[in-house]
């Protein structure tokens, strides 16, 4: 039995020991003597949610699968443990191995969303690893970043070796092989570096120059170094039916938050909307084959023995086998009595039909996601759900028996008036009537209609990346102005309206779009004790306050600025397939109340056909000239 | 069918939670393909039940816990297959069939079953305790003599004060840790068999707890490491292993 690197007197003081112990089905022990190259796997937040995360197990499979390679975990650990581990300089920790993460050849962290960022220092202080990617010696591991931020690498672009830009299954196999080549003529971790700078999608920060403006933008971004190139094209798995795809995750012992096997039926999403940024980055969308998924479904379930199956992608509804599958899976599974759900689903008569097979009727809802309450905001935002659609999805659900009915917004959209604020009320309301149209004895008791908004953030790679953000005082009069509206309606008892008054959405305004002078202020803020932000229990405003105003950090700059169409953005230098030209277009369009039709409909010309595949190559009404 | 199946929790499986070990248990049933019996309704569950929890930091091999199944091929099919879906910490140690419950009789809790347990408390040899395993034992065995143990129990209800002296079944020394013990260098080992279930559960902790007041030194909760060895049920006044009950 592997020897725990914590105590057991430890282990009994702190909340859920079991998030530090490994051991658990099917994750991977190697004999030491058949493994050169050591990778620990890094979810930098508590154990329950990186545990949760599908990308994760796939490339924890995936590098187990390469031929002398041990791939590990490690979370961070809850502050409880982290204060002990500072106080008794207890080295952070593999679960697999328990070994100290400084001997490991790499620590790969990957970034879901910027309010771990602190995290990622944590885990790198407690491993003993200098956090400043320049300052770490030759016996350090090399860290990489990877995941959705890494497409704006440059506020955390000091602490990390280089980032792998894209989808994690093409070409980790190439940098292990460097990584042993440079090992092998002895090569420095420089040398490692600049032979990692000239594979596809990698980005070596430090091997690139930043200069600015007067007015603090940027001037150029520029290579210092010849292997690095100055444009660097994200990584993209064509073959989604071909690759890795793990039949044996991970099985926690501990309830996590997704329990369940995950089936990720396809990779991006045909739809555009406007303020989405997965929507544009994991462009063109991409279907893994029914039967592979089918076979893969049994034989996870199989490996697991989870007891629930969910489906994973942007818009399921899009995927063009789902019935066939999902039918396939309700038959498969009933005698096993595994669970199926299928978040991100059209209500329309099939996902009524499946809804009533697969949920209790009286304790589900139905969600809807219009984002912006009128028809004029739902057309800059490119979101094509319509007021007949949801009234007539609410109907049919009403008439099968639900009478619970969610409802998601944003508030804060670039061109958003009052009016349209005030629609979000107004069609909750709609909703609510609906149902008592229904004649009394027909009803299923009361209707519960529950809007929730969340503020909208603008991210890069999306054709909003130009607009200024709301500041925290527009959010909140937005939030009460709509409150008010919500009372005034006719059914205002069965609507009940949620909005989460949230500060971190203004820093995570800051980092989504911020430039390489930011590393400062996490720095300055992680000193002061910022960790687990993301966790409204753990975040100290105050700490943000203090570090911002020392760090003299502009959030005029950052968040409240409306940027000019020819600005140099601190993610300009990476090529995520689709353009800016398209992204411009797109804002304007936006602005002018025009949608634009979805990949399946016709080509907007965004510039993902350059990957030759998916979508791209399957349908389409435009010839191949007319897309250069 | 009622299956009843007896386990061992080992090793560094020892911090899971008695919630964490009946979930663990749900996915193995189901990994191990066994015919399970699940509820009704919109959420089954499987037909399971446990016996007396076992405290987080314990080990034990005397862990039990009933099972419905709609078929099976036989009880060695069942330990063969489930046993092939522990990993390290959890070992599947014997399974029986219950013969069934005659009509018109409420079915036995498991839970309700247990009267006595076994136990071996080993010595962690942390710094801490001013004793020679010599003058350790010399002093517990004149503890465990002495006609009123007094203990605070505490409760649901709040505290109260009992005597532990007639719950202390059997003691001692010269029981040798199994395979299954953690081991330590000082190899200092007491076996206690202890009054069990609902009415008066006696944890080994209580006991440890009680001599370090009867020594008037401190009590470290993390000195000792406890290990059940077996769980107890009453037929004609004997008390006979829980496996063996319905033999």
């Amino acid at each position: 039995m592997q020897k725990l690197a914590l105590s057991d007197e430890i282990l009994m003081n702190i909340e859920k020991p079991v998030r530090y112990i490994g051991g658990e089905v099917n994750s991977i022990v190697k004999p030491k003597d058949q493994v050169d190259v050591r990778f620990c796997m890094c979810f930098p937040d508590v154990y329950e949610i990186g545990m949760s995360h599908l990308g994760i197990q796939i490339l924890y499979d995936m590098f187990n699968k390469f031929d002398g390679v041990w791939c590990e975990r490690v979370y961070s650990p809850w502050p409880d443990l982290d204060r002990i581990m500072r106080e008794k300089h207890i080295p952070l920790f593999a679960l697999e191995s328990q070994d100290r993460i400084k001997d490991f050849d790499f620590l790969g962290i990957t970034l879901q969303y910027e309010m771990c960022y602190t995290n990622i220092l944590q885990v790198l202080d407690l491993s003993g690893i200098p956090l400043i990617a320049s300052e770490r010696g030759e016996e350090d591991p090399i860290v990489i970043g990877g995941g959705p931020c890494a497409y704006n690498p440059e506020p955390i672009a000091d602490f990390f070796d280089f980032f792998y830009i894209g989808e994690g299954e093409t070409v980790y196999q190439d940098i292990i092989n460097l990584y042993r080549k440079n090992r092998d003529k002895g090569g420095t971790r420089r040398e490692f570096l600049e032979m990692v700078a000239e594979v596809e999608g990698m980005y070596v920060p430090m091997f690139y120059d930043v200069d600015y403006n007067e007015d603090q933008t940027i001037k150029s971004f520029t290579p210092n170094n010849p292997h690095a190139p100055a444009r660097i094209r994200k990584q993209v798995e064509m073959k989604l039916s071909e690759t890795y795809y793990p039949d044996s995750p991970v099985v926690p012992f501990l309830q996590v938050v997704q329990d369940k096997v995950t089936l990720e039926i396809q990779r991006g999403c045909i739809r555009g909307c406007r303020f989405c940024q997965a929507g544009m980055l994991y462009r063109p969308i991409r279907e893994r084959d029914v039967e592979f998924l089918k076979q893969q479904a049994v034989k996870m379930i199989k490996n697991t023995g989870h007891e629930e199956i969910t489906l994973s992608s942007l818009s399921s509804s899009d995927y063009k086998a789902l019935p066939e599958l999902v039918y396939f899976l309700i038959d498969h599974f009933k005698e096993l009595k595994v669970n199926i759900s299928l978040p991100s689903l059209r209500i329309d008569a099939f996902a009524l039909d499946v809804m009533s097979k697969v949920q209790d009727i009286k304790k589900s809802s139905l969600t809807f996601a219009p984002e912006a309450g009128s028809q004029r905001l739902r057309n800059v935002i490119n979101k094509g759900l319509t007021e007949e659609n949801i009234l007539k999805g609410s109907m049919d659900a009403f008439k099968g028996g639900w009478n619970n009915v969610k409802l998601y917004f944003m508030l804060g959209l670039p061109t958003e008036t009052e009016e349209d604020i005030e629609q979000i009320a107004v069609l909750a309301d709609k909703v609510a009537r609906e149902y008592y149209e229904i004649p009394k004895e027909q009803r299923n008791g009361r209707v519960q209609i529950t809007p929730s908004t969340s503020f909208f953030v603008p991210k890069p790679f999306t054709p909003f990346q130009w607009v200024a953000m709301n500041r925290e005082e527009q959010f909140r009069e937005k939030a009460r102005f709509l409150k008010a509206k919500v009372a005034e309606q006719l059914n205002a008892r069965s609507i009940h309206y949620k909005w989460h008054d949230s500060d971190l959405t203004i820093l995570e305004g800051i980092f989504a779009r911020g430039d390489r002078r930011l590393s400062k202020l996490l720095l300055n803020v992680y000193k002061k004790g910022a960790i687990f932000d993301a966790w409204t229990d753990q975040f100290k405003k105050e700490l943000w306050d203090k570090a911002m105003e020392e760090e003299k950090v502009d959030l005029e700059f950052y968040v409240f600025r409306e940027r000019d169409k020819d600005e140099i953005f601190p993610w300009d230098f990476l090529d995520a397939g689709i353009t800016k030209e398209f992204l411009w277009r797109e804002y304007q369009t936006g602005l002018n109340e025009k949608v634009t039709p979805n990949c399946r409909k016709g080509c907007a010309r965004c510039g993902a056909f350059e990957f030759h595949g998916g979508i791209c190559y399957e349908t389409r009404n435009v010839s191949g000239d007319e897309v250069q | 069918m009622t299956l009843r199946i007896k386990f061992a929790k080992y090793g560094n499986l020892k911090f899971l939670s008695h919630l964490d070990v009946m979930r663990f248990f749900q996915k193995a049933i189901r990994r191990a393909e066994i015919d399970v019996k699940y509820s009704e309704g919109y959420h089954p569950h499987q037909l399971m039940s446990f016996a007396a929890p076992l405290g987080v930091g314990q080990t034990s091999e005397g862990e039990y816990f009933d099972l419905e199944v709609n078929s099976m091929i036989s009880t060695d099919d069942i330990l063969t297959r489930l046993d092939a879906q522990m990993p390290e910490g959890f070992k599947v140690l014997h399974v029986s069939l219950l013969p069934p419950t005659p009509p018109q009789t409420r079915k036995e809790s498991l839970m309700a079953l247990v009267k006595a347990s076994d136990y071996l408390v080993l010595r962690k040899g942390l710094a801490h305790l001013p004793l020679t395993n010599e003058e350790f034992l010399g002093k517990f065995s004149e503890f465990v003599k002495e006609p009123e143990i007094l203990a605070v129990k505490t409760t649901k209800v709040g505290d109260t004060e009992i005597n532990l002296a007639p719950f202390i079944y059997d003691v001692k020394y010269d029981v040798p840790p199994t395979e299954l013990t953690e081991k330590y260098d000082n190899g200092l080992c007491i076996y206690v068999k202890l009054c069990a279930g609902n009415e008066n559960h006696i944890r080994p902790e209580l006991l440890m707890k009680a001599f370090h007041s009867y020594t008037g030194i401190e009590y470290d909760q993390y000195e000792y490491q406890v290990h059940r060895l077996e769980a107890y049920a009453l037929k004609d006044e004997e008390l006979i292993p829980i496996y063996k009950f319905h033999e």
